[in-house]
């Protein structure tokens, strides 16, 4: 679902954020990328969704190329930022509605899935309201709400479960596994080891751009915690 | 004094993106900003030498009155009602409403301080003007006077002080009408009905005052000098401190100045915390049932939220719509008394001529005062990651930050054009081209805008003002804009063997094959600048 090859990304100033990842992202994947401060989990994420412009490598959404066509490849998937920038200027409805029309979601069929999971995070009574009014919290979950109104073959969620409260997190959990279950892949970063470890069938773990470990959750940590084994790794120079 | 300094040092450091240029290690944006700064210096000294010719025909109208005196009190009116007109919109924005509110008022400082540092930075940003104004007409002064030190150094110290009372003014006005909008469910849209009325309300006194001038010509610098003094008392104090070298006025126009700005910061900051609850403070009903929805398509669902963020602004509104207000107001004053005495209201001599002939230009000028699409790419700020992320060509979105410009313009154009049509009764070319041609040059105005803005993005604000009046694109793009049609009416001035109606006729042709050039640099080009943001 999701192939990253040799992927590199130099900012302006020689700063090197990236340096040649290749990872893959299978469907029914929920894959945890995780590394410290400005290990280049951002820049990687920015770049999959065709935010970031990078020169080398190539990045592979279902088969196709950001870089080539990246129209294509934003139509499969789905983006939650670390930060639920969005229009304040708008209903919590009306930025749903304008979502489903830019991924062209069938009327009934919008309706049918934004009652749903508003419901589920229990916003379906704040939708009429301005965004401005909205808690960091209520903004995140109309983010997911509008990243799953499309069903999006690939997910990807930049910290997504920082300003959710405990229920709304253990909703999106539940939620996150049975779209994978429906074979649909999650790629997320996240410094919270404690779900890494307990939600993701795999991780990748960097470190100053470049990949250290990555595979299956398991066998990646062995016998040890996730949280013992990240802090070996960051701190093995 | 130093917290005040430093809380305005922050805020300055944003102006046309100076720290991003001091820290930037990308070549092209330095480069960028170094054009930037040399075409502000040009367009500054221009500026500058404009006032200087216009200070020095008004002087010479004084000299034959016999009160060369009068220049330098009319110029402080000038000076003064530009302030107050240009900072009123500003004051929800920088004074009050701002983004980092929160973070500001949490840190080790006096809301007094808060209240200075802002109101420092509305002054910083009027002084440039009082000195554009202010120094050429004291140049001119002192040409035809040949006045000792003292006026020199008098000069200085009041020009310094200009700015105060109209900021206080403005302020005042300001925060009446942003308090009365917050009261309403709909606060930018009362906001800008509240803002339009005044503006009505002031062009209409201003209009109305300028016939009693016509009527009064038998004692005219008399007259007119009265007049000056009881619009704005504070000039007379100015006058008779620089021309008379009073000392007591001079103290009095001082104590004034800084007192009432003093005094004014300190009420100021007794309601701040109040007043900014009042405008941060969102209602929210949280009733909300499920409802059938209406789809639309990609460009309608641009365009709708296009429309939605321009009118949630009053600031954008009223900063991008007073050309179109203008040309309103012109088109209809044009209809009731015709162009000779439209003349003399405007006090622009051969405009009478101008409108007559090259009308379709005429219309054309006000396009360049109402860009909005010169900040619209800026103005997505934080947000910005959406309109990256979704499957949408760049292109369909810029087509609907121009769609909006144009939902602005070709309204007002259509109604203007056919008020000039009743009036002048022109051939049918020339009805044609009093339609045709300001409408290539809103599509020009609304596309040079995006191009521009791509060219020169501030994505990183906390105010709207740094983006929709301190920012490199939205100035450009008001002055290219202007500049396209200046060339043409210039030629059309000083090559008179040239007939009006081919200078119309080629420059419709050449902007509407610029437009076409622009749409493909857009399509190509402008989508790979677009995703690179």
């Amino acid at each position: 679902m999701l192939q990253i090859q040799n992927f590199s990304k130099t900012y302006k100033g020689g700063k090197k954020a990236v340096d040649n990842l290749t990872l893959e992202v299978k469907a029914g994947d929920i894959y945890g990328f995780i590394g410290h401060n400005g290990a280049g989990k951002t820049t990687t994420i920015r770049a999959i969704v065709g935010a970031q412009e990078f020169e080398s490598g190539d990045i592979f959404i279902n088969g196709i190329s950001i870089k080539d066509n990246p129209l294509e490849c934003k139509k499969i998937l789905a983006f939650i930022p670390d930060n639920p920038d969005i229009y304040e200027y708008l209903t919590g409805i009306q930025y749903l509605n304008f979502i489903a029309d830019i991924f062209m979601v069938d009327v009934k069929e919008r309706e049918t899935l934004i009652k749903e999971y508003a419901d589920r995070f229990e916003l379906t009574v704040n939708l009429g309201d301005l965004v401005a009014s909205y808690s960091h919290g209520m903004k995140q979950k109309l983010v997911i709400i509008s990243a799953l109104i499309h069903k999006p073959k690939l997910l990807i969620l930049d910290e997504p479960f920082v300003g959710l409260d405990p229920k709304a997190a253990h909703t999106l959990k539940t939620i996150m596994r049975e779209i994978c279950a429906n074979g649909s892949a999650i790629f997320f970063s996240t410094h919270v080891l404690d779900v890494a470890e307990k939600l993701c069938t795999k991780i990748a773990i960097i470190k100053a751009g470049k990949l250290i470990t990555y595979g299956e959750t398991n066998k990646v940590k062995g016998d040890n915690s996730l949280e013992n084994l990240f802090m070996e790794l960051i701190d093995n120079d | 004094m130093t917290k005040i300094w430093i809380l305005l040092k922050i805020q300055l450091l944003n102006f046309f993106g100076v720290n991003k240029m001091l820290h930037t290690k990308d070549i092209k944006e330095k480069q960028k900003f170094i054009f930037f700064a040399i075409s502000a210096t040009i367009g500054l000294v221009g500026c500058s030498l404009l006032s200087y010719l216009y200070s020095n025909s008004m002087a010479s109208a004084f000299v034959m009155l016999g009160d060369i005196g009068m220049l330098l009190p009319i110029m402080l009116v000038s000076t003064s009602a530009m302030v107050l007109f240009t900072t009123i919109y500003k004051v929800s924005g920088i004074l009050f409403g701002y983004k980092d509110y929160d973070m500001i008022i949490a840190l080790p400082v006096t809301v007094r301080q808060i209240v200075g540092s802002r109101i420092l930075l509305l002054y910083s940003m009027n002084i440039v003007f009082t000195f554009l104004i202010m120094v050429p007409a004291g140049a001119v002064f002192a040409i035809h006077t040949a006045p000792g030190l003292a006026f020199y150094l008098i000069f200085i110290l009041t020009i310094l002080l200009i700015p105060l009372v109209p900021i206080i003014i403005a302020t005042v006005i300001g925060a009446i009408i942003t308090m009365i909008a917050a009261k309403f469910k709909h606060i930018s849209f009362i906001s800008i009905i509240l803002s339009l009325a005044f503006l009505f309300g002031i062009m209409y006194l201003s209009m109305n005052s300028s016939k009693v001038t016509e009527a009064q010509i038998i004692d005219m610098a008399k007259s007119l000098s009265e007049k000056i003094y009881r619009v704005y008392p504070l000039s007379k104090l100015f006058s008779e401190a620089l021309v008379d070298y009073n000392l007591n006025s001079l103290l009095l126009y001082v104590l004034i100045s800084l007192g009432s700005f003093i005094i004014f910061t300190m009420f100021i900051s007794i309601n701040y915390r109040a007043i900014n609850t009042l405008l941060t403070t969102t209602r929210s009903k949280s009733n909300y049932k499920m409802k059938a929805l209406v789809s639309s398509s990609q460009f309608g669902a641009l365009y709708k939220r296009e429309i939605k963020r321009y009118f949630n602004s009053s600031f954008y509104v009223m900063n991008t719509s007073i050309g179109m207000i203008m040309l309103l107001i012109l088109s209809i004053t044009f209809l009731v008394v015709g162009a000779g005495p439209l003349e003399q209201i405007l006090e622009m001599p051969g405009f009478a001529e101008l409108i007559t002939k090259a009308a379709p230009l005429v219309v054309s000028v006000f396009l360049g005062m109402s860009c909005t699409t010169g900040s619209s790419i800026s103005l997505e700020g934080k947000h910005i990651w959406i309109a990256k992320s979704i499957p949408v060509h760049a292109i369909t979105i810029f087509l609907s930050k121009i769609a909006v410009n144009l939902t602005l313009t070709v309204p007002v154009i259509l109604v203007s054009s056919t008020l000039l049509i009743i009036k002048l009764h022109p051939s049918l070319f020339e009805i044609i081209m009093l339609y045709i041609t300001p409408l290539v040059y809103a599509v020009f105005s609304a596309t040079v805008g995006i191009i521009i803005n791509l060219l020169f993005p501030i994505l990183e604000w906390k105010s709207e003002v740094t983006v929709l009046k301190q920012s490199i694109a939205s100035i450009l793009s008001m002055l290219v804009g202007l500049a396209s049609v200046a060339i043409p009416i210039m030629i059309a001035i000083f090559l008179k063997d040239i007939s009006i109606s081919f200078i119309v006729l080629g420059t419709t042709v050449i902007i509407a094959l610029i437009n076409m050039a622009m749409y493909g640099y857009l399509k190509t080009k402008g989508e790979i600048k677009f995703r690179a943001l």
